[in-house]
């Protein structure tokens, strides 16, 4: 799995390419852990081109979501293919995640537009 | 159906995910993420649990099978682990739960038995044997 950061003046881009499964969850919890542990700025995650998610995935996911949580930072994930969508809907994600359709709702979901 | 017999290990799943690919083309594609999905939580079951760390097998089988009189995919996972039903052993996830109290154990074996269209485990000759049965075009019935 391909992970870009970019940092821009009001938020934190994270645009994912691959799959986020068994094999790769690992190095995203890296990087994910890296960009949570100091700032701020909310974080916005692009998973246009994630083309496959498990449960591994989901864990990881879960995992960054409870660290914004406890420091008060935005976190939003956005542009979902729908087969990744519907593992998040059948996990109750959707539920607990900030999950949007694309990058303008997900730059409003973060107060930023 | 050919099994084939692997290292019960996470790093075999791209040459798993490569059969996958090989095997399920033409009217089968749709079915690709699916059983995908469902053979990595259930190998990752195995390797995880199976052998309390040590070292073993998984066994791995994919095809086609005429189930209640229509053609469905079948993936079958074998290990000689300790013995473990995963459907009636694994606890429900509490999804209403609030995220600093959800966790993810058990999301893997929900999701096997919410895209799964069939399921079942047994144990027979020392080995766990679950067998997971995809209706063909479900999916696509499901999104209609």
């Amino acid at each position: 799995m391909q992970i870009v950061v970019t940092d821009l003046p009001d938020h934190i881009l994270v645009a994912l390419t691959g799959r986020l499964d068994a094999l790769s969850a690992g190095d995203f919890d890296l990087k994910a852990g890296e960009l949570t542990a100091a700032g701020s700025l909310p974080v916005l995650v692009d998973f246009s081109a994630v083309e496959y998610m498990s449960s591994a995935g989901l864990r990881s996911l879960l995992k960054m979501a409870k660290v914004c949580k406890a420091s008060g930072r935005a976190l939003v994930f956005f542009s979902l293919q729908p087969d990744v969508y519907e593992v998040c809907r059948i996990a109750g994600f959707t539920a607990i995640l900030k999950i949007v359709s694309d990058k303008n709702a997900a730059l409003a979901e973060a107060g930023l537009n | 159906m050919k099994t084939v017999e692997l290292p019960a290990s996470i790093n075999v799943l791209g040459e798993i995910n490569v059969m996958l690919e090989q095997s399920l083309t033409g009217p089968l594609a749709p079915l690709l993420f699916k059983t995908q999905l469902v053979v990595e939580e259930l190998l990752s079951n195995i390797c995880f649990y199976a052998y309390d760390g040590k070292e073993g097998k998984a066994g791995f089988a994919c095809g086609t099978v005429n189930f209640d009189g229509r053609q469905c995919v079948m993936l079958q996972l074998t290990d000689s682990g300790k013995p473990y039903d995963p459907f009636a052993e694994t606890a429900e996830p509490d999804l209403d739960a609030p995220i600093e109290e959800r966790s993810v154990g058990g999301l893997g074996v929900h999701l096997v038995r919410e895209l799964a269209s069939h399921y079942t485990y047994i144990r027979i000759d020392g080995c766990n044997q679950s067998q997971i049965i995809f209706e063909i075009g479900d999916s696509e019935a499901e999104n209609s």
